[in-house]
């Protein structure tokens, strides 16, 4: 196994892609459940695959922009997305709540009536929902590795600002933390995670890979810090079995990932369900 | 176009079963949009999409005649029931339940489509909706539940209606709220259910909830927003289906573009016409007061 894998330079590249993926997400997932912004993350998703498509479509018609035009139009447009979503939630407040389906089903639709125009990119589409670790290309690695550095940086210099406006916006900002700055700060941090997971996991399973580990430690009743420690481990345990599962069974690697974060969570649900059955039971007597 | 519809019966099909459907999904959406669950739908479509899944392993590695989209009926349907119980089990991770069903479901119909070497055109049809899927059967299939649906709709109205705008009322005064719910999410099953050939499973949801939206913005009683929502959802289901047999795009995603800008233009003329109306609201009064 370990031969195999070093032996391979694109299943390498995978592997590091994951683990990186696997070290972000939850960190700002872990924000993204505190704050119940795991519809937005969705909408972002969905915004990224529209840039997917029309960055397909840039690299179709200019064919030496084709390796650089796909992950950066994903990029650009899930930051507009994810702004678009925090401008529209400013601007009229009992919006929202029709601006989060209709930026959800413009996306997801524009994305599929370009794909279909395109065709014969089907499986690229499909690439693109459902995730391919290993078809990341280099221009991809890197792009993950560069979101990684900044994302870690910014939630270190940051955090404690983050953790205030997240649990108590008024207090933060009477503590004269910039409130605004910093929701807008994570909301740009939110959409390039998303923008760099959408190659690892797929369009379709961002939200899960984000929240599902998030959940997982969630239960486990500690601290915001101790969360965050269990979200990291229970996301990169799914990434490195997910990948290693899907490379021998021959099964798609996006799903595998999410299966496998899904049996922790349940597992993690039972035994603390049983704990506290337990628990409960010698407090009666 | 009508001259095409009369000559090719797949095209009968897809146009019957579009008209049937761009009325009862509009028709279960008010109450979705009302009650804020359009989240169940996304749930169970792609709960409705892992059963499709295995539906296409079953074909393509057991046994040959089984059709997926049935084996997808059969998913959402139980899906429903599994939510239901879901949110007694969670209590107080309510809004976590579901989007962790939903990728779960999702990673699951991933691994079984990737499993049964799944990945073709069919595939696609089903994610996103096409013409020449629906069948005679298919239709008929979809009439029936359509009729089923409306007369559920038509004999439970009050206690949806009463349960959607004051629930406490509705529960002292006797009504079975949660075998009301129940009911209600297995209509929402059999919805997604018969949609997932013409529209796709990834779009359904949009296409129960845009229309509502828009009839929202313009209806002055309830009634007249299934009324509004009725004639969106007909308006982009049938324009859809010309647009995506003429350019030969997916007949979901046009559908679901065309709906939401629907949407967007009822909106943007709703915002006009306050505006040239000099609405109360409108700073230049205010300065007047």
């Amino acid at each position: 196994m370990l031969e195999s894998i070093l032996e391979f330079s694109f299943i390498q590249r995978a592997l590091l892609t994951g683990l990186i993926v696997g070290l972000i997400s939850p960190l700002v997932g872990v924000f993204v459940v505190a704050r119940r912004l795991s519809v937005v993350s969705e909408v972002v998703s969905h915004m990224s695959l529209f840039g997917i498509a029309v960055g397909s479509l840039v690299g179709v018609s200019v064919s030496y922009l084709a390796p650089v035009s796909i992950p950066v139009f994903g990029m650009i447009f899930a930051v507009i997305g994810a702004l678009l979503v925090e401008g529209l939630r400013r601007v009229y407040r009992h919006f929202s709540e029709l601006a989060i389906p209709l930026l959800l089903s413009v996306s997801i639709g524009m994305s599929v009536v370009l794909f279909s125009w395109m065709d014969g990119f089907n499986v690229n589409l499909f690439s693109y929902l459902f995730g391919n670790l290993l078809a990341v290309s280099r221009t991809d690695f890197n792009l993950t590795l560069l979101t990684g550095v900044v994302v870690l940086v910014t939630i270190f210099i940051f955090y404690k600002e983050m953790l205030m406006v997240t649990f108590d916006e008024a207090f933060a900002r009477i503590s004269g933390i910039p409130a605004r700055f910093m929701q807008f700060l994570f909301v740009l941090l939110m959409a390039i995670t998303i923008s760099v997971m959408v190659r690892a996991v797929g369009v379709m399973l961002v939200t899960g890979l984000m929240i599902i580990p998030v959940a997982a430690a969630v239960q486990m009743e500690k601290g915001f810090k101790q969360t965050m420690g269990y979200a990291v481990l229970f996301s990169e345990l799914s990434i490195i079995l997910g990948l290693v599962l899907s490379y021998y069974f021959d099964l798609a690697s996006g799903g595998t990932i999410i299966l496998v974060s899904t049996v922790l969570f349940v597992t993690v649900f039972l035994a603390r369900k049983m704990g506290v059955r337990r628990s409960v039971h010698t407090g009666g007597v | 176009m009508i001259q095409d519809i009369i000559q090719f019966p797949f095209l009968q099909n897809a146009f019957l079963s579009g008209i049937l459907i761009g009325f009862i999904g509009p028709v279960i959406g008010v109450f979705l949009v009302v009650r804020r669950l359009s989240l169940i739908a996304d749930t169970l479509s792609h709960v409705a999409l892992s059963g499709v899944a295995a539906g296409l392993f079953l074909q393509n590695k057991v046994v040959q005649p089984i059709n997926p989209v049935y084996v997808g009926m059969v998913f959402s349907i139980a899906g429903a029931l599994f939510v239901e119980n879901l949110r007694r089990w969670f209590r107080y991770y309510q809004e976590l339940s579901l989007p962790i069903v939903l990728a779960s479901a999702t990673g699951l119909s991933v691994v079984l489509i990737s499993l049964a070497d799944g990945v073709n055109r069919d595939l696609f049809g089903y994610l996103f909706g096409s013409l020449i899927a629906v069948s005679r059967t298919d239709l008929m299939i979809v009439a029936l539940i359509a009729l089923l649906v409306l007369v559920m709709v038509v004999l439970l109205y009050k206690e949806l209606f009463y349960l959607a705008f004051e629930e406490e009322a509705a529960v002292t005064s006797g009504i079975p709220k949660n075998t009301i719910h129940f009911v209600f999410v297995l209509l929402v099953a059999l919805v997604i259910a018969v949609s997932m050939n013409i529209v796709g499973i990834l779009l359904v949801s949009a296409m129960m909830t845009l229309p509502v939206a828009a009839g929202l913005q313009l209806a002055k009683s309830f009634k007249q927003v299934f009324v509004y929502a009725v004639l969106f959802s007909q308006v982009s289901v049938l324009t859809g289906l010309v647009l995506s047999y003429y350019f030969d795009l997916a007949t979901g995603g046009t559908i679901v573009v065309l709906a939401a800008l629907l949407l967007a233009g009822v909106i943007f003329v709703k915002k006009m016409v306050t505006w040239a109306k000099g609405s109360p609201r409108s700073p230049r009064k205010i300065r007047q007061v």
